[in-house]
């Protein structure tokens, strides 16, 4: 939070969502809580990553942010305001919200003309005359202005993702939230994007939630980063700090298993598997989520949940142990 | 838990049964005229007359009361009796079931073992002369209507096997070989479009499990060709043949009302227009009712065959 | 021991024929795989390295067709063997794994079942349990007996994939082709089953041909690369030369366009453009449009040709003996592509 009591440009207080999962015939009619108590905030002008593995929520948190569905308990606060305020005042603040999904081509209409797909945003708002305003994103976002009237089948994927973007950004919207937008593309056009994305933002002052399971693209896009594994927030920190000291054993764990091109680091790689698979959010496990599969786990974490506490700098972890020297040096060893 | 699972299928049948006997019931309540009119008839009959009918048949009754009634007399197997032939509806409903029943099993029957090889073998073949041969060919006798193939079949017949056409129905109790003889040409006029449509069915979803990657996975391991079509492929593309095959059946039950006619089967199809033509309401009322109870325990059916073909289905 | 190499590749070229007319999307690849050997075959979308791993064991997708080339599998021919020989291999000779563990196992039959089916495809001794279970305790499964009853709709994804491998492995093959094993894995997950798939390989002295789009698994897991690019082998060379000094400018671009973890909110230098359509290739060298060196002789189309000791590159410029040394800048990043 920013001490000078100013406002941030988004606040999510507490958020919760759960599912009713029912099967036929079983007495198990559980409840999966996706995201479970996550609270953030992010600034005007700024990059906020969540990374995480499936399962862990991060979409779902995506869809509540941009008011796609309704959380059970907690709020988003949009310069104050609630997003799901009654009238127009909630449909207005859920407006300045625009959303980029992972695969371009479906979330665009294959009848319509890539042109009309990227002006739609502004439609909504009323606005007839668009065509100056396509031409002009459409060459922002790299693209020929020409390309405006082709249909989206005639792009290459990297071209409908630029197309996706032009068309989240043309109504200039608060917060662009990205879910996995650049997980389909081939390497060398996930790098373009990246860095159309600091580009755009240095441009336009757009202000970043960039939800990805590679904590590499997320790094390259956050100032800071967030954590998440089924439905929890277990690390939350500048990127910068989180590069050199990731705190949570999670988080930890996330960041040797990103495998780097480098042979040599490879090759020294220690053995810092972790075990088993990501439990299922239905049941999730007692005291801390992460215990059934952390190498540090102890019958403390087997029985209470360790908050989500201040470090310092405001750099949070939710770990009975993290940041104490044992811990770090246990967990470290696989990174070079 | 597979109880439980049975206890709420026959719960959800149940309801559905009722609420079709009681929209059965309104039809033939709502329908201008009732059942007065053709007893009494329209002409010279008193006020007084028609009174004395309504209170008798309890017809001047509330048609909640009425329906309640029907229902509970329906549910003892007592459909009241035709005012047409004087017959009860129930006894001539024992003897055209059977009729009916026989001809629907064995169109399925035909179908199915006729259908389903010729669309896995299409399948496997696809878009190769073999493919386009079973396709053509059957595909053909779907596009023509139900009544013009009996119709044609009915002046091939007397042309070229004037033997067969001649036989009138007979039952199996009186002489089964001319019991069969007398259902060929009814079976063979619905069986066409029904095989053909089994095979375009099967070939669509054998044609889909056939582009699965476990499919390529079985290949990729060595399993022979023949065994990854017949076991491997065509285990996955069941459940969905198995309920279009059931859906079928329902498609049947229409059939049977014209394929009856042209060939005087004395079945449910044909009493029905019968009964539709002579207003005889209890009859139309009661023969509804079996179709749809057919319907529904035919749907309950493939449905709890469901999770026998896929283990998905079974739960944890 | 011997020297002959497990798979041997010649000039194999793979096309597919479709409405709008034929395209190339395997052309004249060469590579061979020792015994034991690690062996990464790396490209984008659309390079032709998976039609490149179907065509190995003759299960290329209609409407394509190998044209060309020798494809020898422990030094017989598999092109030239009738269907039944060629069953006989597969499983056998070469196993293979699968990108995406959600679909590769039948959803209808038992794990067991689908492994019993895998080797009695080939011999019908009668321990088959004995080694179903085996492969699966092998994988790192635990309970195999529990396990092998069970279906695989009932497993994650990481379960799953890990009877994909034992099924690959079961009859102890002596190459086992991986095609983006981890790809649909999370990444803990995709740890898990590298490790496995080294220490087993390792165990059974099993040849391994991984294809992959992923550098970093590459440098995780191969003894030697080979780079596809718009269907050819652009570079080819042992894992630590290839990341050390790379000859094709394609393989550099790849390399430094990957995203740093430890650098945060940098931009990456990034190849610009994006992979050719395979219908319309340019003419000349056919990574040109993309290439920040290129110049006139590019025109003409480059061979695969020795640039340095095991090292092969498709580029004039470093088989002339010259330096891929940066006049521009490879961070051209927001242009179309």
């Amino acid at each position: 939070m920013p001490t000078d009591g100013t406002i941030p440009l988004l606040q999510v207080k507490n958020l919760k969502r759960q599912f009713n999962v029912r099967q036929l015939g079983s007495r198990e009619n559980g409840v999966l809580r996706a995201v479970d108590d996550v609270s953030l905030h992010l600034e005007a002008g700024e990059s906020l990553g969540i990374v995480g593995e499936s399962g862990c929520g991060k979409s779902t948190l995506a869809r509540l942010i941009v008011g796609l569905l309704e959380p059970t308990d907690g709020r988003i606060l949009i310069e104050g305001g609630d997003i799901w305020a009654s009238g127009a005042a909630g449909r207005e603040r859920r407006r300045k919200f625009q959303m980029v999904f992972q695969n371009p081509a479906g979330s665009m209409n294959p009848r319509r003309t890539v042109g009309a797909s990227v002006s739609e945003p502004l439609q909504a708002k009323g606005i007839r005359k668009t065509a100056e305003a396509v031409e002009r994103m459409l060459t922002l976002v790299g693209l020929d202005p020409q390309m405006a009237d082709r249909k989206p089948h005639q792009l290459s994927g990297g071209q409908q993702q630029r197309a996706s973007i032009a068309r989240a950004l043309i109504a200039d919207p608060a917060i662009v939230v990205h879910d996995e937008s650049i997980a389909s593309l081939d390497i060398s056009l996930q790098a373009q994007i990246l860095n159309l994305l600091l580009d755009l933002q240095k441009e336009l002052g757009t202000s970043y939630i960039f939800i990805s399971h590679d904590l590499a693209a997320v790094q390259a896009i956050s100032h800071r980063v967030i954590v998440m594994y089924l439905g929890e927030v277990v690390e939350a920190s500048d990127s910068t700090v989180f590069a050199s000291r990731p705190l949570h054993p999670y988080s930890q764990a996330l960041r040797n298993a990103t495998l780097l091109p480098d042979p040599i680091h490879e090759r020294a790689r220690g053995d810092t598997l972790l075990r088993g698979d990501v439990p299922s959010p239905i049941n999730p496990p007692v005291g801390c989520r992460f215990h059934t599969r952390c190498p540090l786990a102890t019958d403390q974490c087997r029985k209470q949940k360790p908050s989500l506490r201040d470090t310092g700098d405001g750099h949070l972890v939710a770990c009975h142990f993290a940041g104490s020297s044992s811990q770090t040096q246990v967990v470290s060893e696989g990174v070079a | 838990m597979m109880l439980r699972v049975i206890g709420i299928r026959l719960l959800g049948m149940a309801t559905v049964l009722l609420a079709v006997s009681a929209l059965v019931f309104a039809f033939g309540a709502l329908i201008p005229g009732d059942l007065t009119s053709v007893i009494v008839g329209q002409e010279g009959a008193t006020e007084e007359q028609f009174e004395e009918v309504r209170r008798k048949l309890g017809l001047d009754k509330p048609l909640v009361v009425q329906y309640f009634f029907w229902l509970t007399n329906a549910l003892q197997g007592d459909f009241g009796t035709s005012p047409i032939t004087g017959r009860t509806v129930a006894a001539d409903l024992l003897q055209q079931i059977p009729v009916s029943l026989e001809l629907a099993l064995l169109t399925l029957l035909v179908s199915t073992l006729i259908g389903l090889p010729a669309g896995i073998v299409a399948a496997v073949h696809a878009n190769k002369r073999l493919d386009i041969l079973i396709r053509t060919s059957l595909l053909v006798t779907f596009s023509v209507p139900i009544f013009v193939i009996g119709i044609l079949l009915l002046l091939v017949g007397s042309r070229w096997a004037p033997d067969l056409f001649r036989v009138s129905f007979t039952p199996w109790a009186e002489d089964p070989m001319m019991h069969i003889r007398s259902m060929a040409m009814p079976l063979l006029t619905i069986a066409f479009p029904i095989t053909a449509m089994t095979m375009q069915m099967t070939r669509g979803a054998m044609l889909e499990v056939l582009h699965s990657h476990y499919v390529v996975t079985a290949r990729a391991v060595g399993v022979r060709e023949k065994r990854i079509e017949y076991l491997h492929a065509l285990r996955n593309a069941l459940p969905p043949i198995v309920t279009f095959i059931g859906f079928q059946l329902g498609i049947l039950l229409g059939g049977l009302i014209v394929v009856e006619q042209i060939f005087s089967l004395p079945g449910l199809g044909r009493g029905m227009l019968e009964a539709i033509n002579t207003r005889d309401y209890p009859m139309v009322s009661a023969t509804t009712l079996v179709f749809a109870t057919a319907f529904v325990i035919i749907n309950a059916l493939v449905d709890m065959l469901y999770p026998l073909l896929d283990p998905r289905q079974r739960g944890r | 021991m011997n020297n002959r190499p497990v798979l041997r590749v010649e000039n194999l070229t793979t096309r597919f024929h479709t409405g709008q007319g034929a395209v190339t999307a395997v052309d004249g690849v060469s590579f061979e795989v020792a015994p034991g050997e690690t062996l990464g075959l790396v490209g984008e979308s659309g390079s032709g390295k998976s039609v490149t791993a179907m065509s190995v064991l003759g299960l290329v997708p209609k409407p394509g067709r190998i044209v060309r080339g020798a494809i020898e599998l422990n030094g017989s021919d598999m092109l030239t063997l009738r269907n039944e020989e060629l069953r006989r291999r597969r499983g056998k000779e070469c196993g293979m794994v699968f990108q995406n563990p959600m679909t590769a196992l039948n959803p209808s039959f038992s794990v067991g079942w689908q492994m019993r089916e895998a080797i009695t495809a080939h011999d019908k001794r009668s321990d088959v349990d004995t080694r179903i279970h085996r492969a699966l305790a092998d994988v790192g499964m635990p309970d195999p007996q529990r396990q092998a009853a069970s279906f695989p709709h009932q497993m994650s994804g990481g379960m799953r994939q890990r009877v994909v491998i034992a099924m690959g492995m079961i009859n102890d093959p002596q190459l086992l082709i991986a095609d983006e094993p981890t790809t649909a894995l999370d990444v803990t997950i995709q740890a898990q089953v590298l490790s496995l798939m080294k220490t087993l390989t390792r165990e059974h002295g099993t040849a391994l041909l991984l294809i992959t789009h992923n550098m970093g698994v590459v440098a995780n897991m191969c003894d030697r690369v080979a780079v596809m690019y718009a269907g050819e082998i652009v570079e080819e060379a042992p894992v630590d030369e290839l990341f050390a000094s790379s000859r094709h400018p394609y393989t550099r671009g790849l390399l430094r366009s990957i995203p740093n973890p430890d650098r945060p909110r940098q931009k990456t230098p990034t190849l610009p453009g994006s992979p050719p359509n395979m219908a319309q290739l340019p003419t000349g060298c056919r990574f040109r449009p993309r290439c920040v060196f290129a110049d006139s002789r590019c025109d003409a189309h480059p061979d695969l040709l020795a640039v340095a000791d095991r090292h092969k590159a498709r580029c004039w410029k470093t088989q002339n003996g010259e330096l891929l040394t940066e006049t521009k800048s490879l961070t051209e990043t927001t242009d179309a592509n």
